[in-house]
């Protein structure tokens, strides 16, 4: 078994599409670079890790091809808010039941779950003319990226949000008085086990519960703590997407 | 016409490297379409049936083509298979269009290649739906992919 050490898989090579592929690695502590031109709904990687190859001269360079604000220039560019009739999150448990309440309130919004990432085009695309608002995980959305990114170019009305997750944002409003959470943000990366979170999304799901447990923000992943729907904690959490009327 | 179906297709050459390698014939190489192929996905010139000047590589065999242009070639003299063009880069897109016009012609999907601003004619096996843009295209065929 290969540790420790980065991996090429080249393109031609369909194994990569499947669960035994990513049953596989997922326990592994080592860096894959897999290229495809597919989408690898098995596994769950971040769009800000999709990268084209430009050819330079001789030899090609790499660029990064996605941000986590798709369709939405970078904040300190935005002109112009977003305020959308529909809102779409990718799951179905706390971060759709913190959506759901703030639109509820709002009164002129719908917030529907799409039930995981792979139905999100579907749901998408049944409505064309509605501005809609995508909600999803971005530490693990990078095999829905490509579709959505090409109907957007005909379909500006719709909109994608991609914190890395849920639980980052509440991480990251200050709600919780823990100076650790500081470098958990910044860099990830340093403190990430591979072999032990298969995606930065569990990472901030596992440290989000652990950091909050025996206290009134106590958090679970399927049931919504109601703490989190009081105005207060709702706001500081909402406060990082001003730009977005909800 | 340019008949595509997306998403997995057992019955479609995956590999298409691997046949291209175990198949191709010199007369493949040499003809005056896939010259011009050659030179616009590769960069590159055909000296002759085993040698092309590639500006990267140098002088090549024809198996160190791309896996794009190795695919298009494969889908102009081997019209009874299926290949699986998702090796291909939106600069063969067109190629393939081209080769559409003359012939009917199949190919296998697994990601939304980009036909460009044009119109086309295009049927989606998928859904038997035929489509003329790329906005038509995307909302049906990314629901296979």
């Amino acid at each position: 078994m290969i540790r420790d050490s980065i991996v090429f898989i080249d393109e031609g090579n369909d194994f990569v599409m499947t669960d035994e592929f990513a049953a596989v690695i997922q326990s592994t502590d080592n860096y894959y670079v897999i290229v495809t031109r597919e989408g690898i709904p098995s596994l769950p990687y971040s769009v800000n890790e999709i990268y084209g190859i430009r050819n330079s001269g001789k030899y090609g360079t790499i660029k990064r091809t996605y941000n986590e604000f798709y369709h939405l220039y970078a904040t300190e560019d935005f002109r112009q808010s977003v305020k959308p009739q529909k809102v779409i999150t990718e799951d179905s448990n706390s971060g759709y039941q913190f959506f759901e309440n703030v639109c509820k309130n709002n009164g002129e919004v719908n917030c529907v779950s799409a039930q995981g990432k792979s139905n999100i085009f579907a749901k998408v695309v049944e409505n064309p003319n509605e501005k809609i608002l995508v909600i999803a995980d971005g530490a693990a959305f990078g095999s829905e990226m490509d579709k959505l990114m090409k109907y957007i170019q005909d379909h500006p009305v719709v909109t994608l949000y991609l914190p890395e997750s849920f639980e980052w944002l509440i991480l990251r409003s200050g709600l919780l008085e823990d100076n650790s959470i500081r470098e958990l943000l910044n860099q990830p990366e340093n403190l990430i086990a591979s072999e032990t979170y298969f995606s930065w999304e569990r990472y901030f799901t596992a440290q989000l519960i652990e950091k909050t447990k025996g206290s009134y923000l106590q958090y679970t992943k399927r049931q919504l703590n109601p703490v989190y729907l009081q105005n207060r904690v709702k706001d500081k959490i909402l406060e990082g997407m001003n730009w977005i009327e909800l | 016409m340019l008949n595509i179906f997306y998403g997995n297709m057992p019955e479609a050459i995956f590999n298409t490297s691997v046949y291209f390698k175990n198949s191709y014939e010199d007369s493949w190489i040499t003809d005056s379409f896939a010259r011009e192929m050659i030179l616009d996905v590769d960069q590159s010139v055909v000296l002759d049936s085993a040698v092309i000047d590639s500006p990267v590589m140098g002088k090549i065999a024809p198996v160190t083509l791309s896996g794009g242009v190795k695919t298009l070639i494969l889908i102009k003299n081997v019209p009874d298979k299926i290949f699986n063009a998702s090796v291909c880069g939106d600069n063969c897109a067109k190629w393939i269009l081209k080769l559409a016009e003359h012939s009917d012609i199949t190919i296998n999907l697994r990601h939304l290649m980009d036909f460009g601003d044009g119109c086309f004619d295009i049927r989606i096996l998928n859904t038997d739906q035929i489509v003329h843009s790329m906005k038509e295209l995307v909302p049906i065929a990314g629901l296979y992919v």
